[in-house]
């Protein structure tokens, strides 16, 4: 009898917390602060999982950001579907300021460029800010005897298969690749990898001719001859790299960046965002800041307002769905 | 000795109250946070990321390696005591673990790996002191047709674990492998079996599938039993629950092996602790005398898997320290940690920043042998909780299970994943099928694809002599031939044998 008991307990305890699992946490936050913003702690979502670029980045953000308004800035790693799943639930947040969101651009422009009936509107967020952007940089292994894009050309046209790497099918990495080599007039074959690390492990291997990544994941072999860095793909040349061309000086008319940008959802009290901007603003004459978030192999970008980074976008998305990735 | 001094320095380094506080409260938080089902070493140093922007740089990384490395230590404990595997490295650690648990051997198991684990730990950490220049650029001659090929082998020579009959074991690998496919595919970017989903557009996360089919499957089999299956344990005398000195040498060799194993393994990147256990599994299974105790309770299946994933740990920082890059989900969030310190890591880190690096790895030896202390200690307190908390158990898992999963990504899809994979693991039990097949499927099936089809494309025309051009795929694949040559010739032996005393019979 005491066992039967004890059994029902456990059914019941169970029920009870498959319960709770279906109710889910929709505690809702009051709005009515407005002024005297921010006056408990903000949550700031990172769409990706803790460890990479953009987990790093948004922490030392966070931490700049709570320093500048007094107010601890909580980060909440929410990774899955390329930073889409997040950003989609978002939208159901609160619109007070509290439930902002950091992260690459992905889910705004690859994300589109790859499926294009995505299920939000671009006029469902408030975009704040697009503090940093980090470029793609064109590398080869040092052993490679290529000096200069021409050189990899020459190759090409030469009838040799080249191949190169990049973090991922749809990754910003393989549209920066694609159009490079389509403006460059070579065919180079992608061999897709799992994050930028790998793709550099293969290029350190020289399981890869060539690598097309972000400029953070090469930082650290910048000094080691180990590498050799060949073209920028974004039209302005890089503060770690000072002496790599653009593609765009060499000719060729690729100018893809990556940017972060910092957004909330739609409607968030002018006070609130004027707040805000303010604050990301200040936080960039700290140089402590700066020298943390260029460590990163991140560049610090000028003010944005809403519709430039709108605006960017939607040229990027453009820009994107005329890629062939196939 | 360079090293040596400069392990000395180290050791300096770190040898004062308040590195030593935070070496303590790491191992320890490790321990309980990798204790927990799905709470492993990543979600740990996830977790407490933000308390070191307080500390100075050595205390904050004396933190996060002790609870690393609490990770491995605490991953058994669950493992061993309910079925539910604390990280996917202690997934073949439930294979003896657990059944000794049953045999009401639960404190003697959790000693005897948490002696395996110091021993793996220690060979892995005299292998990243002294191997460290040696082995350093050692994984970068693994590119994805040397993967390709050493998961291949993984697969075979681990496939059969558990298993009854070769068909099941069949249906259940594909069953695996059909999971693993689920997710966006990176070659291509199309969407498979993702049923419009976007949470599933990552795949299914192997912690998820592995707390699914292990925790939940054993709630619903525990609440199947309406009868009490169990008498309650005794007070067991606190001898029984150490091993003696000739138990200890029956598990020498396995411990030894587990750790070698583990070392070279855990260096590869693409590999990492999980691989390294399941390989020391079907090692000490296949030179075993007596395979069929393997999965009922055997010493070396327990002392050979925990040596070699705490060994595999330490073997992850090698690529870390040489050439910057990550070996496990872990490291990575190491070398975020390493970043937002201020040390730029690459090939040059052990110049460039050598005291800090040396300061880590002493930390490192410190904290496996106050792990080893903890641990013990921890004993006699599980062994007793776990005899009070019986009659709760399965509310106890399921409340486990429910949290850990949910913290894996914040998510509630994720737990009601798990859900599903639970009543998946019940009927699969109930038909006696092999949950580690399973397993090891769905953990290797995406590596052997995805490694598979870069080589391909990394080819060119030569296609697919690519595994036979570098040599150490071929190596690797000449090991599958004769692994599987030497199989057959056992099995038509043993068949022919049994026809002859069928004859003889007559």
């Amino acid at each position: 009898m005491r066992n039967v008991k004890r059994n029902v307990l456990n059914i019941i305890v169970i029920c009870f917390l498959f319960v709770l699992v279906g109710c889910g946490t929709d505690e809702q936050g009051s709005s009515e602060e407005g002024n005297d913003y921010p006056t408990k702690d903000i949550t700031l979502y990172v769409p990706f999982s803790a460890g990479g670029t953009n987990d790093a980045a948004a922490r030392i953000f966070g931490k700049y950001l709570s320093e500048n308004l007094n107010e601890t800035v909580l980060i909440q790693n929410k990774p899955g579907g390329g930073g889409l799943t997040q950003t989609l639930n978002l939208r159901t947040e609160n619109n007070d300021g509290y439930h902002l969101q950091f992260g690459a651009e992905d889910p705004f422009t690859v994300q589109y460029a790859l499926d294009q009936d995505l299920e939000y509107e671009l006029d469902e967020y408030d975009f704040l800010a697009a503090p940093f952007s980090t470029p793609n940089q064109l590398v080869v292994h040092a052993d490679s005897g290529y000096d200069d894009v021409d050189a990899l050309i020459k190759a090409a046209k030469d009838g040799e298969e080249l191949t190169y790497a990049h973090a991922g099918a749809g990754s910003i990495n393989h549209f920066a690749g694609e159009a490079t080599f389509s403006a460059l007039g070579i065919d180079v074959q992608d061999v897709p990898f799992e994050g930028g690390g790998e793709s550099l492990n293969a290029l350190l291997g020289k399981d890869v001719d060539a690598l097309l990544t972000g400029e953070g994941t090469i930082l650290g072999q910048l000094d080691e001859g180990t590498i050799k860095v060949l073209a920028n793909t974004t039209n302005v040349r890089s503060e770690n790299l000072s002496d790599v061309p653009t593609l765009e000086e060499l000719g060729y008319d690729v100018d893809i960046n990556a940017f972060f940008f910092v957004f909330a959802p739609e409607g968030l009290p002018s006070d609130v965002s004027s707040k805000l901007t303010k604050a990301f603003e200040e936080m960039k004459n700290d140089e402590e800041f700066v020298e943390e978030i260029e460590g990163l192999g991140l560049t610090l970008e000028d003010a944005r307002s809403e519709d430039e980074i709108k605006e960017y976008i939607e040229e990027t998305r453009e820009v994107f769905s005329n890629i062939d990735i196939e | 000795m360079n090293e040596l001094s400069n392990l000395m320095l180290g050791f300096e380094a770190i040898l004062n109250y308040k590195v030593l506080f935070w070496c303590i409260l790491g191992v320890t938080l490790g321990t309980l946070i990798g204790a927990l089902p799905g709470m492993g070493s990543v979600t740990g140093i996830a977790i407490l990321l933000p308390l070191t922007f307080e500390l100075d740089v050595i205390s904050s990384l004396v933190l996060l390696t002790g609870i690393y490395q609490g990770g491995m230590y605490g991953g058994r404990i669950s493992a061993i005591l309910i079925n539910v595997p604390g990280d996917a490295s202690a997934v073949a650690t439930t294979f003896d673990g657990y059944p000794m648990a049953t045999q009401g051997k639960a404190g003697y198991a959790l000693s005897l790996s948490a002696l395996a684990s110091f021993i793996g730990g220690t060979i892995g950490l005299l292998g990243l002191v002294f191997l460290t220049p040696i082995v350093g650029d050692f994984a970068l001659n693994f590119g994805p047709p040397e993967y390709f090929t050493l998961m291949l082998l993984a697969l075979i020579i681990t496939g059969g674990l558990g298993s009854t009959s070769m068909l099941k074991s069949f249906i259940i690998i594909s069953l695996g492998l059909l999971i693993s496919m689920i997710g966006r595919d990176i070659v291509t970017s199309e969407n498979r079996f993702t049923f419009g989903l976007i949470e599933l557009w990552d795949g299914v996360s192997f912690v998820i599938v592995a707390i699914g089919i292990f925790g939940i499957s054993e709630v619903l089999i525990g609440l199947d039993k309406i009868e009490e299956k169990k008498v309650m344990q005794k007070k067991l005398p606190l001898k029984e629950l150490f091993p003696t000195v000739r138990q200890l040498k029956n598990n020498l060799g396995s411990t030894l092996r587990g750790g070698i194993v583990g070392f070279v393994i855990g260096v590869l990147p693409g590999a990492g602790a999980t691989i390294a256990s399941f390989f020391s599994y079907s090692v000490e299974k296949n030179i075993s005398k007596t395979p069929e105790l393997f999965g009922k309770g055997i010493d070396q299946g327990l002392s050979g898997v925990e040596s070699s994933n705490n060994s595999a740990m330490a073997g992850a920082l090698v690529p870390l320290f040489t050439l910057g890059i990550p070996g496990s989900g872990s490291t990575a969030i190491i070398l975020g940690a390493l970043i937002m310190l201020g040390l730029q890591p690459g090939p040059s880190m052990l110049q460039t920043s050598g005291n800090i690096i040396w300061a880590v790895i002493a930390a490192l030896i410190l904290a496996n042998l106050l792990l080893l202390i903890l641990n013990t200690l921890f004993v006699p307190i599980f062994t007793n909780l776990i005899r009070y908390a019986e009659k709760y158990m399965i509310s106890i898992i399921t409340i486990l299970c429910i949290f850990g999963v949910y913290f894996l990504n914040n998510s509630l899809f994720d737990v009601w994943l798990m859900i599903i994979f639970g009543v998946l693991g019940y009927l699969l039990r109930k038909f006696d099928f092999s949950l580690a097949g399973l397993l090891l499927a769905v953990v290797l099936g995406g590596m052997i694809e995805i490694n598979f089809r870069q080589s391909l494309l990394m080819s060119g025309s030569s296609s697919y002599l690519i595994f036979i051009e570098r040599p150490i795929a071929l190596v690797f694949l000449i090991i599958i031939v004769v692994f599987i040559l030497h199989n057959l010739i056992k099995n038509i032996k043993r068949a022919s044998l049994k026809k002859r005393e069928n004859y003889n019979n007559l």
